[in-house]
């Protein structure tokens, strides 16, 4: 993704399923602080659930694979609701999205960066991937979601966290 | 320090006593010997000098108000993040050339080198680490508002003066000094930015000057200095791109800067001063080898050569008097 040029991104969150060593190494040519979640898939090791604060706003990353059933909405609520964080930053189910959690706080899924389909899909989703402009407890979120060849949509939208 | 002669007004006595002042006056003042009496007269000095202050004071509130208006304008403007002020439709990621966000990253790259050399201005003055924030706005805002040239090192050297000297002045709030010193800088960068070209042109040019300079008033140390292969471009440049501001103290900085501003066209002048401090260490030169010599030219502050012996070489060249003699009046 030639958007992606290094300097512009202070941190990278990765829900995982990066699989291969060239992409981890990638991501960290883009910036220092890079935070990747272990997937099913990977070829190397992280953490099950990586956990970081980025000013005042508190995040967790989590592949998912791990929250069942899979894909369900109210069992990651549970999950955002028991880590009692801002941000939970999930993956695995490759559809992009940002779920409002009735407590406070939101889940975040950027879908998946490479448009790779899951092992259940006949059809490969579109790419995408989130990018969060943080001020303060203001959230702003640009979602980047590759249309075609290179037609790119960019959605912006903003969450005041309380 | 030089005589002055009977009866003159001080400097001070020029700008407070005049409802108009006369700048010519100034000059042959400052060319006599004269110093500013204090910080404030100084300033003004300088500014006049520069004009950006007109001679007629009935102007000054007009001339200082405009320019510090307009200089809170480009501070507001930087000061803007993209998050707030860019449109729909851009986002961080643009390399779109209209795109806030494509700016805002595009400052920040200037700015990581501006900062680099505001905290290597002066490095061991404690007044110039409070001047930090003042002088990193100043040399961004220059750099964005002229983009043909933006920031350059040395660029920080030059507004060192300026910004020490206007924030001193009794009374002025900080924003103020920064803008006129931001003014200052702007008009001084009008004359030097042939200097900070990354074409050399001008600048070698200069420096052949002074070499026939230097042939010209001391043909002895010109002809030892040439047989060691030192030539102006091995010493000149930093002393010309700076105004000097390396090679002496602070204080005899300020004293060098009230000659070189009262003096139009500069060049010539700042060319006058440069061979002065090279035939003032003549001593020390025309003994030296190659990295002796070097070193004496190259770290010129180390000679601890009085400024006012500097500047009497400087006028002895313009009025013809022999340099051997005011060498052994020392």
């Amino acid at each position: 993704m030639s958007l992606l040029a290094p300097g512009k991104v202070q941190y990278i969150l990765c829900t995982g399923n990066l699989c291969t060593r060239e992409m981890e190494e990638y991501l960290r040519s883009l910036c220092s602080e890079v935070h990747i979640a272990q997937g099913d898939m990977d070829e190397g090791r992280y953490q099950e659930l990586v956990a970081l604060h980025v000013g005042s706003v508190s995040f967790a990353i989590c592949h998912g694979h791990q929250v069942l059933p899979w894909y369900d909405e109210t069992a990651q609520i549970a999950l955002q609701r028991d880590l009692g964080v801002d941000v939970l930053v999930v993956g695995h189910s490759h559809k992009i999205g940002t779920i409002e959690c009735p407590g406070g706080g939101i889940i975040i899924n950027p879908g998946t960066a490479t448009g790779a389909p899951r092992v259940i899909d006949l059809e490969a989703p579109k790419p995408s991937f989130v990018l969060m402009d943080i001020q303060g407890r203001k959230l702003v979120t640009y979602t980047y979601t590759l249309e075609n060849e290179d037609d790119i949509k960019v959605d912006r939208s903003v969450v005041q966290l309380r | 320090m030089r005589e002055k002669e009977n009866g003159p007004e001080s400097i001070t006595e020029l700008i407070d006593n005049n409802a108009v002042v006369d700048c010519q006056e100034l000059r042959v003042q400052v060319w006599a010997g004269s110093t500013p009496e204090n910080v404030r007269s100084r300033a003004l000095l300088w500014q006049l000098l520069l004009s950006c202050l007109p001679q007629d004071k009935s102007l000054w509130e007009k001339t200082l108000s405009e320019w510090r208006t307009q200089y809170a304008e480009i501070v507001r403007e930087i000061a803007k993040h993209p998050a707030d002020s860019a449109p729909d439709g851009d986002h961080p990621l643009s390399l779109k050339q209209d795109s806030h966000w494509a700016h805002f990253f595009i400052v920040r790259e200037s700015e990581k080198l501006i900062d680099l050399d505001v905290k290597r201005t002066h490095p061991t003055s404690s007044e110039f680490r409070r001047l930090e924030g003042p002088m990193h706005r100043i040399l961004l805002a220059y750099s964005l508002q002229h983009q043909e040239i933006g920031y350059r090192q040395g660029m920080n050297e030059l507004l060192a003066p300026l910004i020490y000297i206007y924030s001193e002045v009794p009374g002025i709030k900080s924003i103020d000094a920064e803008a006129d010193a931001y003014h200052s800088l702007a008009t001084v960068m009008k004359e030097m930015s042939p200097y900070y070209t990354p074409s050399l042109e001008a600048l070698h040019k200069e420096l052949d000057l002074l070499d026939d300079t230097l042939r010209l008033r001391d043909p002895e140390l010109h002809r030892h200095l040439t047989s060691l292969s030192i030539r102006p471009q091995l010493y000149g440049t930093r002393w010309i791109r700076l105004w000097l501001t390396q090679e002496f103290s602070l204080q005899q900085t300020l004293i060098l800067w009230d000659s070189i501003l009262s003096v139009h066209p500069r060049m010539p002048w700042i060319r006058s001063i440069c061979s002065s401090m090279v035939v003032a260490v003549r001593d020390k030169l025309l003994g030296a080898d190659f990295n002796t010599a070097a070193q004496t030219l190259l770290r010129y502050s180390t000679n601890n050569v009085d400024v006012e012996l500097v500047l009497k070489l400087a006028h002895a060249f313009r009025t013809g008097s022999s340099i051997q003699e005011i060498m052994s009046r020392r």
